[in-house]
Formats: structure tokens, C-alpha cells, sequence
């Protein structure tokens, strides 16, 4: 990681922590979890050593925090005016949208970190399949890196946060609904599907083109941010 | 309005790359994965590997799946999807000498018709329109063919076990090895061929027909053919005669394996089992038996119904995995076994060399013992009125391996015409025998594991998983006949485990049980003292002796109902109390994490300040 990168980075990556709303972020994000895992997961009727009732609505929670986390990225710039600044100094953009993500993406992880606390209490009370678990926790990750390059796409477009919530949200809730294999029977097709390929991980099959499908997101997303710089600075 | 458009352009062209990208990869990189399930559920398991890396010549395993389930039945298509994925693994590990086809059947269609003449089942769509299909057929240069009728998910453990059998049948000579069945009690016919017909009797020979010649052998044989190597002896009871039992003594002297079927009741015919002809054999091979008493348990006890009542009834038993030796290969990993009224077994002294008892199926717990006289009767209530429960471990199947000696003096046809006829006799064994003895006939006819449906089809099933009694017998076959690896093919255990919930119920439960059980007892005791009463007696002692029962019985119910309600709430206190600790321990965690956090974000503040 070069220096500008590390600069962005630690600036975004503390700026969570100034502000009140990353508090809220973790205490929602423990919240909505337990409250999925417990009330909708029906975790005390079923088997749950991998966790399944906790991992089951995680895309559906990740889906919309990490729009927050990640609204504020571009937009502030936008507001604040400070967009021009950082754009005109000796930093390449690319640099720029990779500290910016990098230090959402270190938020969401230590976020979904949260986790770790649950897996103890339970290995306390009862066996767990932590190799499952573990492939779960993966797939966790992958969503939160290819979610954070979405909402930071979106961000770039937006100048109110407001506006760049919901469009983060809508694109990455159309994202995890799609299943391209209702087009056609072709069974091939299952696997471009969010939901299968998410599937398949936390029930502890952690396929190449899975992981594949989830860093591709994130690449686009990314690619997709620095060419709406670059082209912004351009007009 | 240019650079909205050029926006979108944009756009849609990044989403038609990522997906046309991530289509190539899924194609590029198929069943290229690891398996993290911790059961290794997308795995084949190491005896699979072996028998397909060991295959000579070339199979095919075709499986016929109609797309419509995904639409009409998703689960069923999820476990298709399942199944196309598991048997892609079977091509990439045999190194493409099998070859694995996964056919999608429309309907009407040249495909459908194929898989009707395997026999394959097919069931309805929800429109009532066309047949669905989800089954395979294994097939080998031969044109030998082993069908599944259709997958039922009901038996996903056994997935790999029916496919990884029939891939090994199919690669055996067609020659079938050939297992001798001596059952005096049970109807028995010849087939044309001279194989023996079981079917009206017992499913499991239906099942096993297909992989053994099962050759009938009368309780009189004096002598068993030499191509033998195997018996079976259904319920010896009164019928098996001297000249067979000596049939059967210079038969495990000679290295012969011997599965033996004993019972203390035998359910079907309702009645005692004698032990007298078999006992002779029995404790010159180190096994002692009676069926004097039938076994039964508290704890493994299945439910029955007579007349109105549903109660507990400790002979018929559904035992699990506590109860099978997991040491032992032909025990290990079965999850169910079904038995009904059986007796026990000891290992005693016997002088036999290299001796060896290793129990298979035991009871412990809250056993005990009703007596076989008793046990036979048809009303269970009565029977199990009379279980005395005497909490011991009691053996129900065992392997018993040695050299024996012979149980007799010399060969009993000794000074008759048929002595220069029969092989010499042995006093002593020249080689070890193996003796697999299940005290339990029922084991046999038990119809909750077998499903004869099936019957006369050249299926691998047969076999039902709510019990997995001829899977032990199967294994026990397989073990002699040289298919080790069949009895090391795991078995995928789909049943969860029992959920936090039910773990959290047990416990408070148990809190409660010793005085739940006192209380329920009081209350018998009252409704058994009620019982005798005269309540055409109008006398004041009767009348207040009916009042006071009156009132134990009810506050004997009243407590036990109590007893259930605090139960309740200790499981309820459980609940909370983990899901306190849960989500605690989380936001202890998220509060370390802001502190660490503020802290480091202080330090920068200040080192930005003082640069």
C-alpha cells in the first residue's frame, strides 16, 4: 500500500470513529443480528452448530448498513467542496477511491467482527462446526467488500448522502434478488445468482467461481468509481 | 441528456461484463471448491475413492432430472442439484473412467421413454400434466445396469452409499457369491433357477438377491456345500435338527462365517423362542443365551397404541448410536437400529483358541427385564406392567471369532452309507470361524427399514432410513465377501443434531424429572386403588375412602402439572439467559472496540497538534 493510499485511508478509516453514526452503525448491526438470528432464525428449534440462523440474513443486513457506512465517502467531498482539493493534488484517483474503500470496507469488518463474541458464547454452550462457520465468515467478507465498492460507486454519483443511501440500497438489494437462472432453465446460470453463489458458502462450500463472483463485483464497483472521477474532473 | 445517456451506456455495459465474466468463470472453474461443511458433505469419502480408482473398466452414471421440479418442488430440485455435483465428483476422481451425464428429460421425449424402461419412478407434476423424474442408472461395457428409481431425499444419508455399491457390483464379476439360508420356521420355495424365494417372508432377501445367490439349505443337510462360505440361520427355535446342528459345527471348524438370528419372543408368530436346539452350539462357540427373559429399556422405548391408550413399550426398541460399538467397522457410523422383544447374550468360557467377543449392539440405561412368557402375550399394556427394571448393559448382537472345537465326539453319520460320502471330521477347527449372532429375530422382519415396493427391481434400494437394519446385515456380508470398502462407506448424516432449544428442554426437564416421575407414580397408585373400589357401596367408609382418592388424584395431577410448568420456565430462563450473555458479550466486544478505536484516534489528534 502506498502512502497516499495509507494517508486516505487512516483519514476515512478514523473519520467513522469522530462521529456518533458509526456507533449507531455496530449497535444497529448487533441489534438487527440477534434480532434476525434469534426471533427470525428460529435459532433455539434448529441445528445450529454452523451458525445458520446468525448467517441466514446476514446479505439482508449488510445490505442495508453498509450503505451507510459507505454514503458518506463521495458526497461529503461533494458538499464540503473539497472534492476539487483532493482531485487536483499529486494523487492518483485511483489511489483516492482505494483508501476511500478500503477504510469503509475496515469498518464493516470490524463490524461484522461482532460475530466473534456469539461463536465463543455458543462454543461454550454447545458443539459448533467452526470449519463451516469459518466458510460462512469468508463469504461474509466477500459480501461486505463487493457491497462497499457498490456504495461507493453510488456515492461518487451523489452529492447527498440521503440520495446515495438509497441508491446504494436499491442497486445492492436488485443485486442480491436477481437470479439470472429465472430467465432460463440452464442450470449454469444458477450460478450468477447472489443468493446461490452466497448459499453455497455458508453451507461450507467455498467454490473458486464464488469467490470469483464476489471480488468481480467489488473490482467493477471499483473500476466503475475512478472512471466517474476521472471523468467528472474531465468536464 | 448526452451524459445521462452516456451514464447508463455505461452502466449496463459494466453489469453485461461482470455477468458474461462471471458465466465464463462458473463454467471454467466447475466443481473446483473446498469442502468446509465439516461433514464433508461435497466430498466423495475415502472408501469411495478407493473402489472407483480400483475399477478396471469403464461405467457411466446417468442421472434423469426433469427441470420442471425447480418450479413445482424446489426442495427436491436443490437435492437434484446436489446429486448432479456429487456424481461430477465420481467422474473427476475415477479420472474420467466413469462418466458422469446428467439428462434433462422433457416431457414426451426419447430421454423420458429411456428412463421408464430402467424403471426409473416418476411422479407428478403440480399441474397433474407431465411426469417428473429425478433418478439414476449406473451402467457398465456390459450393458449391466443398476437403477435408482428416483432420489428420495429421505435418503440422502445413503446417497453415496447406493451409488458407490452399485459402482462396485457393476465392476464385480457377474459370478454372485453364494450365502446359504437355513430358516426351519419360515415359508421357503425355490426359484427356478434353484435360488432360494424369500420374498413373502422377509424383505431382506428381496434386497440381498440382487448381489448373492442365496441358495436354500434344509435343517437336515448333514453336511454344507463346500462353494459356501457363508450362512444364514433364521430362528433355530425347535427345528433345527442334530444332524443340522453338526452341519453347522464342522462348518465354523472349517472356517465358515455364521450369522445367527435368536430371539426370546418372536413377534411374528407370538411366541416364546426355545433355546434348547441352538444352546448346545451356542456355549461351545463362548455365547450364552436364554430366552427366558426379553429386554427392553426405559429410554429406547417406542410408542405403541392398544385400544385407546398410547403408552411406552420397553421391549420394541429403536435403538441409536450410543448403543453401537463405533469401534467396531460393521457398528460404526449407524445411527438407527429397530428391535423388538429381544434377548441378551454373555460371552462364557469356552476352550476355544484365538477367542474373540466384541459386542455390537448394547442396551444400558434405564434397562430391564420382562419375562418371555409374559412378553409374548399380545396386550402390551400387560407386558409392560410387568418390566422389572434392573438398569444393567445387556448385549443384543455380538461377533464372536475363534478356533473352535467340535461340539461333538465323531462324525455322526459314522457306520452309515453316507459316511464315505461326507468330508472328514474336524475335532478341531483348522481354521478361525466367525460367528455374527443378533438376538432378535424381528431384526429381519421388520418393515420400517425395508420397502417392498421395490421388490423385484434391479434397484439399490429397498433399504428405508427410518432404520437401518439391513444395512448391518448388509455390511456384515459385505465384510465377508471381500467389499470392506462398502462397510468403511460413511454414512451422511442429514438428521440435525438436536437444536440449543431442545438441549436447554432436556435440561430443565431433568431438574424435574425424578419428582415428576414420584408424582406420576403417586397418581397410578391412586387410579390402581380406585380401580378396585366398589362404587355400587354406598357405605360412609367407601364413600369417603372415594373422596379422599378423589382428592389425591387431583392434587397428585395438580402437581405434576405444576412440575410441568416450572420446567417451562426454567427453560425460559435458560433462553434468556443465553441470549443475555449473547448479546452482552457483543456489545462488550463493540465498547473495547470504540475504546481502542477513540483512543488510537486521540493519539493522532494529539500528534497532529503538536506537529
Amino acid at each position: 500500500m502506498n502512502k497516499q493510499i495509507k494517508a486516505i485511508f487512516a483519514k476515512e478509516f478514523y473519520g467513522y470513529f469522530r462521529s456518533i453514526s458509526a456507533y449507531f452503525i455496530m449497535g444497529l448491526y448487533i441489534a438487527l443480528s440477534l434480532l434476525c438470528c434469534f426471533v427470525f432464525g428460529n435459532f433455539f428449534e434448529i441445528d445450529n452448530q454452523s451458525m445458520i440462523s446468525f448467517f441466514k440474513y446476514q446479505p439482508d443486513i449488510l445490505a442495508a448498513l453498509i450503505p451507510g457506512i459507505t454514503m458518506h465517502l463521495w458526497t461529503d467531498e461533494y458538499r464540503s467542496g473539497t472534492i476539487e482539493f483532493i482531485l487536483t493534488q499529486p494523487i492518483k484517483y485511483k489511489d483516492i477511491v482505494i483508501g476511500k474503500y478500503l477504510a469503509a470496507a475496515a469498518f464493516s469488518l470490524i463490524m461484522l467482527s461482532m460475530i466473534i463474541p456469539l461463536v465463543v458464547v455458543l462454543w461454550l454452550y454447545n458443539d459448533i462446526n467452526l470449519s463451516a462457520i469459518i466458510s460462512a465468515l469468508v463469504s461474509c467478507v466477500l459480501i461486505v467488500l463487493s457491497f462497499c465498492a457498490l456504495g461507493e460507486l453510488v456515492s461518487s454519483i451523489s452529492s447527498r448522502p440521503v440520495i446515495a443511501y438509497l441508491g446504494s440500497l436499491f442497486i445492492i438489494w436488485s443485486i442480491t434478488m436477481f437470479s439470472p437462472d429465472v430467465l432460463s432453465e440452464n442450470t449454469t446460470l444458477s450460478g450468477l445468482s447472489f443468493r446461490e453463489n452466497y448459499k453455497n458458502l455458508i453451507n461450507g462450500k467455498i467454490e473458486l467461481s464464488s469467490i470469483i463472483y464476489y471480488l468481480s463485483m467489488a473490482g467493477a464497483g471499483l473500476w466503475a468509481t475512478v472512471a466517474i472521477i476521472s471523468n467528472r474532473n474531465k468536464v | 441528456m448526452k451524459k445521462k445517456l452516456s451514464i447508463f451506456v455505461f452502466f449496463v455495459l459494466v453489469i453485461g461484463c461482470f455477468y458474461l465474466f462471471n458465466y465464463s468463470m462458473s463454467v471454467f472453474f466447475e466443481n473446483k471448491y473446498i469442502d468446509l461443511s465439516g461433514n464433508n458433505k461435497y466430498s466423495l469419502s475415502p472408501a469411495t475413492k478407493k473402489i472407483i480408482s480400483e475399477l478396471n473398466a469403464a461405467q457411466s452414471i446417468k442421472i434423469y432430472i426433469s427441470p420442471q421440479i425447480a418450479k413445482d418442488y424446489p426442495q427436491t430440485a436443490e437435492y437434484g442439484k446436489y446429486i448432479a455435483e456429487l456424481v461430477k465428483q465420481y467422474e473427476k476422481e475415477s479420472k474420467n473412467k466413469i462418466s458422469a451425464d446428467i439428462i434433462e428429460i422433457t416431457p414426451f421425449s426419447q430421454q423420458e421413454q429411456e428412463a421408464e424402461q430402467y424403471g426409473l419412478k416418476s411422479f407428478v407434476s403440480k399441474d397433474g400434466k407431465i411426469n417428473l423424474y429425478l433418478g439414476g442408472v449406473i451402467t457398465n461395457e456390459q450393458g449391466q445396469y443398476i437403477a435408482i428409481p428416483n432420489f428420495v431425499e429421505l435418503r440422502r444419508p445413503y446417497l453415496e452409499y447406493d451409488i458407490t455399491s452399485a459402482i462396485k457390483q457393476l465392476s464385480l464379476p457377474p459370478k454372485l457369491a453364494k450365502i446359504g439360508v437355513i430358516a426351519p420356521d419360515l415359508d421357503t420355495k425355490l426359484n427356478k433357477d434353484g435360488s432360494l424365494d424369500l420374498s413373502n417372508n422377509l424383505n431382506i432377501f428381496n434386497q440381498l438377491k440382487n448381489k448373492y445367490l442365496l441358495v436354500p439349505i434344509s435343517d437336515y443337510s448333514v453336511q454344507i456345500g463346500v462353494n459356501i462360505n457363508t450362512v444364514i440361520l433364521v430362528n433355530p427355535n425347535d427345528g433345527l435338527s442334530n444332524v443340522g446342528q453338526y452341519a453347522l459345527d464342522q462348518f465354523v471348524l472349517r472356517g465358515g462365517n455364521l450369522i445367527v438370528f435368536i430371539d426370546a419372543v418372536d413377534e411374528k408368530n407370538n411366541k416364546q423362542n426355545n433355546d434348547k436346539a441352538i444352546n448346545k452350539l451356542l456355549s461351545n462357540w463362548g455365547i450364552e443365551y436364554s430366552s427366558k427373559d426379553t429386554i427392553g429399556s426405559k429410554d429406547k422405548a417406542i410408542e405403541v397404541i392398544s385400544g385407546i391408550k398410547r403408552f411406552s413399550y420397553m421391549p420394541w426398541m429403536n435403538l441409536s448410536a450410543e448403543n453401537f460399538n463405533q469401534e467396531d467397522d460393521l457398528t460404526k457410523g449407524l445411527n438407527s437400529i429397530s428391535l423388538r422383544s429381544p434377548a441378551a447374550i454373555k460371552a462364557k468360557n469356552t476352550k476355544a483358541e484365538e477367542f474373540s467377543f466384541t459386542p455390537l449392539i448394547t442396551v444400558s440405561g434405564r434397562t430391564g427385564l420382562i419375562d418371555s412368557s409374559v412378553a409374548k402375550q399380545t396386550y402390551k399394556e400387560v407386558s409392560a406392567a410387568n418390566f422389572i427394571e434392573t438398569n444393567k448393559d445387556y448385549i443384543l448382537a455380538a461377533e464372536v471369532e475363534g478356533k473352535f472345537r467340535s461340539s461333538f465326539q465323531d462324525n455322526i453319520m459314522k457306520g452309515t452309507k453316507y459316511e464315505n460320502q461326507m468330508l472328514s471330521f474336524l475335532p478341531q477347527a483348522m481354521k478361525k470361524g466367525k460367528i455374527f449372532i443378533i438376538a432378535d429375530i424381528d431384526f429381519l422382519y421388520d418393515t420400517t427399514w425395508s420397502d417392498n415396493s421395490y421388490k423385484n427391481k434391479n434397484t439399490t434400494y429397498g433399504f428405508v432410513p427410518w432404520s437401518e437394519n439391513g444395512l448391518l446385515l448388509e455390511r456384515i456380508l459385505n465384510q465377508i465377501n471381500g467389499k470392506e470398502e462398502l462397510v468403511d462407506l460413511s454414512i451422511r448424516p442429514i438428521l440435525p443434531q438436536d437444536s440449543l432449544g431442545t438441549k436447554f428442554k432436556q435440561e430443565a426437564e431433568a431438574a424435574f424429572l425424578q419428582e415428576k416421575e414420584q408424582k406420576q407414580q403417586d397418581l397410578k397408585n391412586c387410579i390402581a386403588k380406585a380401580e378396585k373400589i366398589n362404587f355400587q357401596n354406598y357405605s360412609m367408609g367407601n364413600m369417603q375412602q372415594i373422596n379422599r382418592l378423589q382428592e389425591e388424584i387431583t392434587t397428585a395431577e395438580k402437581a405434576i402439572r405444576q412440575l410441568d410448568y416450572l420446567a417451562d420456565q426454567s427453560y425460559k430462563r435458560k433462553i434468556n439467559i443465553f441470549m443475555g450473555i449473547s448479546a452482552g458479550a457483543m456489545l462488550l466486544y463493540a465498547m473495547i472496540i470504540a475504546i481502542i478505536f477513540r483512543k488510537r484516534l486521540k493519539k493522532r489528534r494529539n500528534y497532529g497538534e503538536n506537529r
